[in-house]
């Protein structure tokens, strides 16, 4: 995969952990628990131990999650668009009362935690992985946003090596862009302006926006979730942003952008201050 | 449909988390129905946008776990041809000191034994009124009726639970046996008051009719427009954008011009004004002649008891026990398997429904909906409220269960009609 989060800026949370609170960090693409310098030897002896560690727990279920296309069916459409589950995700959904994460049973929640208590006992696969996204998805401090955004950068890719998305995972990826250009659209236009068509085109293909009879017509690749939307570029000068792209030294950015009027795309260059 | 889903998510201000009118669920059963989706992978997108609309509200993740909960309990309800049941009439009030059980009519069959009862309380030293409540499946208490016991010619005596809606001065509902009596006893005794058993129903024609052949995305639509919403008519639009999208219809359809004025002019509720007084003309039958007759209040008084059980049609069996008419409306008893469950997100995608159409000789149309009710998902006992009111020189009545592709049609001779004028149960 290429440097696609190149241009994202770290983002980083707190989490109650074994009674203390730790931080964890996404950086260049990869989340990190900054307060376990062995990770694998914590992690044996968390095991061993029958206990859990919050912070561990939550990177493999980062990791067990990073190409799930339900992310985008709950996760954020945009700054409108908020979820009520910060702090105490999974309590009280489902079923599941997910306190913590733990190795032992595989799933995990995101909650302040004095002490580490046990898991449920029976879990169905699937209330795991739900309370694992809600988990993940109520961290906060900006890393749910780059969780979305890892599932992005794992989809595009495959559209750039496949062509075409497999035929079973298209109708989510097309409403992934949708929900989330019309979010962007709504912002931009207001929500009583022309209702956006969308239609998602090969990563290759160029992008456009187009008025039409009471409507916009929109053809945009799945890719620009990972180069615009994710990072925060959709709208910039009042102007809809088609595609980003940045130079060797990834400080440049050129913008393709397009008027409320739709008339021609023009360019807005972007610049990172040494 | 996921397309509908985002818009339900970034839509959803005002409307707050009500998964069980989700517009997706309409979406979701039109697709079925014309099969571009199968069920499993239409509610595990119903599923996905209800989490997701759920954890976007507090309200929304209580009641999230509540609804999954139940879906989890909730199973494909099976198909069971009703039993042939005796109906016997009666006319009998047993009074005693709690108060006065009016018992209209006797139903046994191989497999249950209830009474149709009219209950008033003794209420000494307090006001009547005539006004009735909504309370349902009403099971004992302090004014409802007291349990009884029932014995037949055999010697059985059984217990009974009681379910019904009502007030403080009168309960309408049934007795329903712990066990069922001997079908072709003489007599049944309550509480060792006796009740000769004499009288018969009227035996009522059933045939079954497979429906006109059309295309199935009109039908689809028909069938979901005779079948209310609550309130008012059902929604359409979205089992519209559906077809639509699935290149099932053409959005220049004649046939939804069609639709969408019948759905225009049916009223918010039976009794209330229609909105179409003289737009019925245009209507396509049975709707024009069903809309054509607002608020008609010249209904004949009175009940006919009657026997007739459908065989299976469309996945169901119907059960008919008697017919009443008001000066605004009629209503059947009726009992119907499988159950006639609520719409909600845990109904089962698939499951089928039925539209309530009656008609008598003379062309005239009349459209039900259910009132009240008990049952399971096997099993329905309710009451089936049919507007506008019969006309008073009707001499037959077809109550005409509908399915997708086929109908029971159950053809009453109203009786009271030949006496001369409404008010008096006959027996033929």
């Amino acid at each position: 995969m290429n440097e696609w989060w190149r241009g994202l800026a770290p983002a980083q949370a707190s989490v109650d952990c074994g009674g203390a609170r730790h931080q964890l960090r996404w950086e260049n693409g990869a989340l990190h628990a900054l307060d376990h310098g062995d990770a694998e030897s914590e992690r044996t002896l968390a095991a061993l131990g029958g206990q859990s560690c919050t912070c561990l727990d939550l990177i493999e279920a980062w990791e067990r999650h990073h190409e799930d296309l339900r992310v985008f069916v709950l996760g954020s459409r945009g700054p409108m668009d908020i979820l009520a589950v910060h702090g105490d995700a999974g309590a009280g959904l489902g079923g599941a009362q997910p306190r913590t994460v733990t190795r032992s049973s595989g799933w995990a929640s995101y909650a302040p935690l004095g002490r580490v208590p046990r898991p449920p006992v029976r879990m169905s696969r699937e209330a795991r992985a739900e309370a694992e996204l809600l988990a993940l998805l109520g961290l906060g401090g900006g890393l749910p946003e780059r969780l979305l955004a890892t599932v992005a950068a794992a989809w595009r890719q495959r559209l750039r090596q496949s062509g075409r998305p497999p035929a079973r995972s298209r109708a989510q990826l097309e409403a992934a862009l949708y929900g989330r250009v019309l979010s962007v659209m709504r912002s931009w236009l207001g929500a009583s302006g022309p209702e956006p068509r969308l239609r998602m085109i090969r990563e290759k293909g160029g992008p456009k926006v187009v008025g039409e009879d009471g409507y916009v017509s929109i053809e945009l690749p799945f890719g620009w979730l990972v180069d615009v939307w994710a990072q925060g570029l959709a709208i910039i000068w009042g102007r809809f942003c088609l595609a980003a792209h940045s130079a060797d030294d990834q400080r440049t950015w050129r913008l393709t952008t397009i008027g409320p009027d739709l008339a021609r795309p023009s360019v807005v260059t972007l610049q990172l201050g040494a | 449909m996921r397309v509908t889903g985002e818009k339900l998510i970034l839509d959803r201000g005002p409307r707050g988390y009500r998964p069980w009118d989700s517009p997706l669920l309409e979406y979701a059963r039109a697709l079925i129905a014309i099969g571009a989706i199968k069920p499993a992978r239409a509610r595990a997108v119903i599923d996905d946008y209800s989490l997701a609309e759920a954890v976007r509200s507090d309200e929304g993740r209580q009641h999230y776990g509540i609804a999954m909960a139940h879906r989890g309990r909730s199973r494909r309800s099976r198909s069971v041809a009703l039993k042939p049941r005796r109906v016997v009439p009666c006319d009998r009030t047993i009074e005693d000191a709690n108060g006065a059980l009016h018992v209209r009519h006797v139903t046994l069959s191989e497999d249950s034994t209830s009474l149709a009862v009219t209950w008033r309380p003794n209420l000494s030293g307090r006001r009547r009124s005539d006004g009735r409540g909504h309370m349902l499946a009403y099971v004992g208490g302090p004014r409802g009726p007291v349990q009884r016991t029932l014995t037949d010619d055999r010697g059985t005596s059984v217990g009974t639970g009681f379910s019904g809606g009502g007030s403080d001065e009168q309960w309408q509902g049934h007795l329903t046996a712990d066990q069922p009596l001997a079908p072709d006893t003489a007599w049944i005794e309550i509480d060792g008051e006796r009740l000769d058993l004499t009288g018969e129903a009227i035996t009522c024609e059933v045939t079954i009719e497979p429906l006109a052949e059309q295309r199935t995305a009109h039908a689809y639509l028909w069938h979901r427009l005779a079948i209310p919403g609550f309130p008012g008519p059902p929604e359409i639009e979205g089992s519209i954008d559906a077809l639509i999208a699935a290149g099932a219809l053409e959005p220049d359809d004649p046939v939804l011009t069609e639709i969408r004025a019948v759905r225009d002019v049916m009223p918010r509720h039976p009794r209330m004004p229609y909105g179409g007084r003289g737009r019925s003309r245009s209507l396509p039958e049975p709707w024009r002649s069903l809309l054509r007759r607002p608020g008609d209040h010249g209904g004949p008084d009175g009940t006919i008891t009657l026997s007739a059980v459908t065989p299976p049609f469309d996945g169901f069996s119907v059960a008919i026990s008697s017919l009443e008419s008001r000066a605004d409306g009629f209503s059947v008893e009726v009992d119907v398997a499988p159950g006639l469950v609520g719409r909600g997100p845990s109904r089962e995608l698939e499951s089928r429904e039925l539209a309530w159409w009656a008609a008598d000789e003379r062309g005239n149309h009349h459209l039900g909906q259910l009132g009240s009710w008990s049952g399971s998902e096997n099993h329905t006992s309710g009451e089936i409220n049919f507007w506008p009111a019969l006309r008073s020189k009707a001499r037959h009545l077809s109550i005409m269960p509908t399915g997708e592709v086929s109908r029971a049609v159950i053809t009453i001779p109203l009786v009271w009609a030949a006496a001369g004028g409404p008010g008096e149960e006959e027996s033929a």
